[in-house]
């Protein structure tokens, strides 16, 4: 369980952003993690799923709705290019907390525009990241604006680097 | 070329916080840098406390505010901006410089044409440029073994693959040649190899000048995160540079 104090702080992820194989997993970690807090994960969904203190928003509504999270968590297959998704949530001044698989890391920097997950040790690292954002706003903030930056500098330039 | 006290220099150090340790290094650069003019340029890089009224207000320093940290490639390239100078240093705060440490590192750039960038030896730096020094327990102890060190002696000069960027320098044209430092680095390291790298792929010599010491307190500011999270971004940056050069980072040796 994580204490955020009054301040409320959500992480968006996506059906399509999570590998299958750590699904249910990471869902239910993060149920306990956040739970009696304010904090929470949102996952964009239409499937019917089930986990404690997750809230799940149909797929309709993401496009509107992710733009307001603090942080998105991807944690997708290696073979799926995340270079889309993690650009337009840097231009957006939206930290990232992803693996370094495939090309999941490329856009990421590690403690400057986002969180980079050691999948191995993918549960003490992910409170890390989010231990991190929740109780050092200061640490997010620097995130926050980073991504933004380098979202604008590097927006359209990454195409052809992976 | 001409005499290093006929020159200009701009001195380029980002700090976060530290300042009792900044202050330290700008008045030891006060002391013993004896050219036509010096700029400074701190480059506050998102501090929490303020820095001290020494240094807010001293004549030779430029100042650049930022609200965050960008990175150190990001903050030095600010410098690099704002630099007016004929040399230009990127200085780390944690350092103690001392006796001809510049006019020496300059004199290493004049004499050869092929020279492009120059960097010290020191205590707490890469292999190529750590030298073995004895017990330094007080700063009596660092500028006296500086001061009996600092002997010009063009026979210590050497080509290297890589020179550490806790201290880097480098003509304007230099700059004006290669750039800037690359900010895909984020919040740091393997930038100096970029920058290296780049200098020796244009056709220039990274020299470590073996006749200058400049004492290194060490890596303080990654020290407030744990190690693991430094070593993710030795990493994550050294798989960049891979990416970017198709090459590993020339130099580094096997554990590093």
């Amino acid at each position: 369980m994580i204490s955020s104090g009054k301040r409320r702080f959500w992480i968006a992820t996506h059906e399509d952003w999570i590998r299958p194989s750590l699904k249910s997993e990471v869902f239910s970690f993060m149920g306990d993690f956040f739970k009696n807090s304010n904090c929470k994960l949102v996952c964009f969904t239409n499937k019917v799923l089930q986990h404690q203190h997750i809230q799940y928003i149909p797929l309709a509504q993401s496009e509107r709705l992710w733009k307001e999270a603090h942080a998105i968590l991807t944690f997708a297959p290696q073979e799926t290019s995340m270079k889309e998704i993690h650009s337009k949530s840097l231009l957006q001044g939206i930290p990232v907390i992803t693996d370094d698989e495939g090309d999941h890391s490329y856009y990421v920097n590690h403690l400057y525009t986002g969180y980079v997950v050691d999948l191995k040790k993918w549960r003490q690292n992910l409170l890390s990241a989010v231990e991190m954002m929740v109780k050092e706003p200061s640490a997010w903030l620097t995130m926050r604006a980073n991504a933004k930056r380098m979202g604008k500098i590097h927006w359209g330039k990454w195409d052809g680097e992976v | 070329m001409g005499r290093f006290e006929d020159h200009s220099v701009s001195i380029i150090i980002p700090v976060k916080d530290e300042w009792v340790l900044t202050r330290e290094c700008v008045a030891r650069i006060l002391q013993h840098t004896k050219c036509k003019q010096i700029q400074i340029i701190l480059i506050n890089n998102g501090s929490q406390e303020k820095p001290p009224p020494f240094l807010l207000k001293h004549p030779l320093i430029t100042w650049i505010h930022n609200q965050w940290n960008r990175g150190f490639a990001s903050a030095t390239n600010q410098g690099l901006r704002a630099a007016t100078g004929d040399y230009l240093v990127c200085l780390n705060n944690d350092t103690r410089p001392g006796p001809r440490w510049l006019a020496q590192l300059i004199q290493a750039l004049q004499e050869s044409p092929q020279c492009g960038m120059v960097g010290p030896v020191s205590n707490r730096v890469i292999p190529e440029q750590k030298i073995q020094v004895p017990s330094l327990d007080s700063k009596v102890d660092i500028d006296l073994f500086t001061k009996e060190y600092n002997q010009t002696d063009s026979s210590k000069w050497r080509k290297s693959n890589r020179l550490s960027g806790f201290c880097l320098v480098f003509p304007r044209s230099i700059y004006e040649e290669i750039g800037e430092m690359d900010e895909r680095y984020g919040l740091g390291t393997y930038e100096d190899d970029d920058y290296s790298y780049r200098v020796r792929k244009a056709g220039f010599d990274c020299v470590v000048a073996g006749d200058t010491y400049l004492h290194h307190y060490g890596s303080q500011s990654f020290q407030r995160r744990p190690y693991q999270e430094f070593k993710k971004l030795l990493k994550q940056n050294r798989a960049y540079f891979i990416r970017k050069w198709g090459i590993s980072p020339p130099g580094e040796r096997e554990g590093e």
